[in-house]
């Protein structure tokens, strides 16, 4: 069984943790889990999956085999780049696309938060209203998304998935909600998805702060 | 004349709409269950449903591995299914588990084996080879979601040839990873005994989850 462990903290600017939370993750969605058997079925039938719904409310037919390096796809893809910086390199061996690859920015890829406190079900499919990255009014600087701390002790084991926001915008953003977007391909362009959501009470950061999300998955025999 | 009847084990077959309540809210897990059946009659002398409890390692590696899409100079060791250290990053194969029929190399696995699972288990204990239990294909059911629940479902089916009733205590799931001939286990579990008799087939499902 896998739990995970949903941290939202709060620094002001020179790094002195003002806020904390701790909950168990609620809501690894539908989307994670059409993602998941794509790459548990689809290596072997060389399939699709259809009505698989990305962030903009379309269904797509995912395909298997949109590879890039080692013939590998995207799916469940939480680590990203800051910002808006693409998050692929022109280097990668693309072998549907090898002009360019799947572009993404960086904000679209890994943890996002937002504004909206709405509830989730298994078929939610976005944010309910994503704070985009940026540095003006109700935007927050996205940094890179980073997994790290793959441990194991005793019957345990868990790593980490984190992403710093700062808030450069001049005014405070009440923060409610955090999840996980990742990306696939259908036909050769990528599409965003968001696999997991949570909701949580207000975080809000001020003008200067930084905020940290993390989620820590968590396996015990 | 007194007529014995053997008392077999307590059954109790759950409903399929009682299967989406075995885990609970924001667990990511998956449900074990299996049936133990004649197909000559089609009745059905077991069928339990679990809680899978132990996801182990190589679970929980593959899938840092494809989240953090870790490219081939950036590899992550991982012990496989003949206990060799392989240099993993994200390839083709990464999770797959849809073996054909007779193979006993990946997809869903039977053992003999009743030790406790540990979280370094890279094997199932004891395999019970094809031929001993024939080993049908691996087949899915497609992702479906309710208001709490989402889930699939991988089945294999076992038929007893032996000539003898087959005790199977444990069950597992492998994946092959990396490439086309690198396996590793990701689940391992212990059953309590499921006792198959020769000519019944046993059905095992694993069906991962996700509960909000």
């Amino acid at each position: 069984m896998i739990k995970t462990i949903l941290k939202i903290a709060r620094f002001s600017k020179d790094g002195k943790l003002l806020e904390q939370r701790e909950q168990e993750s609620r809501s690894w969605l539908l989307q994670f889990i059409q993602l998941f058997y794509l790459q548990s079925w689809g290596a072997g039938s060389g399939g699709s999956l259809a009505n698989v719904r990305d962030i903009l409310n379309t269904l797509r037919t995912v395909k298997f085999g949109n590879s890039f390096v080692g013939g590998a796809d995207f799916f469940l893809m939480a680590e990203s780049t800051p910002g808006n910086t693409s998050i692929y390199l022109a280097n990668y061996a693309w072998s549907n696309n090898p002009t360019g690859g799947f572009p993404q920015r960086g904000e679209d890829i890994g943890i996002v938060v937002g504004t909206d406190g709405g509830g989730v079900t298994p078929t939610s499919y976005k944010m309910g209203n994503k704070v985009n990255h940026g540095e003006g009014a109700g935007t927050l600087l996205y940094g890179g998304c980073e997994l790290y701390g793959l441990t194991f002790g005793g019957s345990n084991g868990e790593f980490t998935i984190r992403r710093y926001f700062t808030n450069v915008a001049g005014g405070s953003i009440a923060v409610v909600e955090a999840g996980i977007y990742t990306m696939a391909v259908e036909v050769s362009t990528g599409y965003i998805f968001c696999i997991a959501r949570d909701v949580f009470a207000a975080v809000t950061v001020h003008n200067g702060e930084i905020l940290s999300v993390t989620y820590t998955p968590q396996i015990t025999v | 004349m007194t007529t014995k009847i053997g008392l077999s084990k307590d059954l109790k077959v759950i409903k399929d709409e009682e299967i989406k309540h075995l885990l609970e809210p924001g667990e990511l897990g998956a449900i074990l269950e299996w049936t133990v059946f004649d197909p000559k009659t089609g009745k059905v002398t077991e069928h339990r449903v679990m809680k899978s409890k132990s996801y182990v390692q190589q679970f929980l590696q593959l899938l840092y591995m494809k989240m953090a899409v870790l490219i081939p100079a950036i590899t992550i060791s991982i012990r496989d299914t003949s206990n060799a250290l392989k240099n993993v990053s994200c390839a083709v194969y990464e999770f797959d588990v849809l073996a054909g029929a007779t193979s006993v190399l990946y997809g869903i696995i039977i053992g003999t084996g009743t030790s406790a699972p540990l979280i370094n288990n890279y094997k199932i204990e004891t395999i019970i080879p094809h031929a001993t239990m024939n080993y049908g294909a691996v087949t899915f059911g497609l992702p479906t979601a309710d208001e709490t629940t989402s889930q699939f479902t991988v089945t294999r089916n076992f038929s007893n040839v032996s000539g003898f009733s087959v005790t199977v205590n444990e069950i597992a799931l492998y994946c092959r990873a990396l490439n086309s001939t690198t396996y590793f286990m990701i689940i391992r579990d212990v059953t309590g005994g499921i006792v198959v008799p020769n000519g019944q087939t046993l059905t095992v499902n694993y069906r991962p989850q996700a509960v909000v």
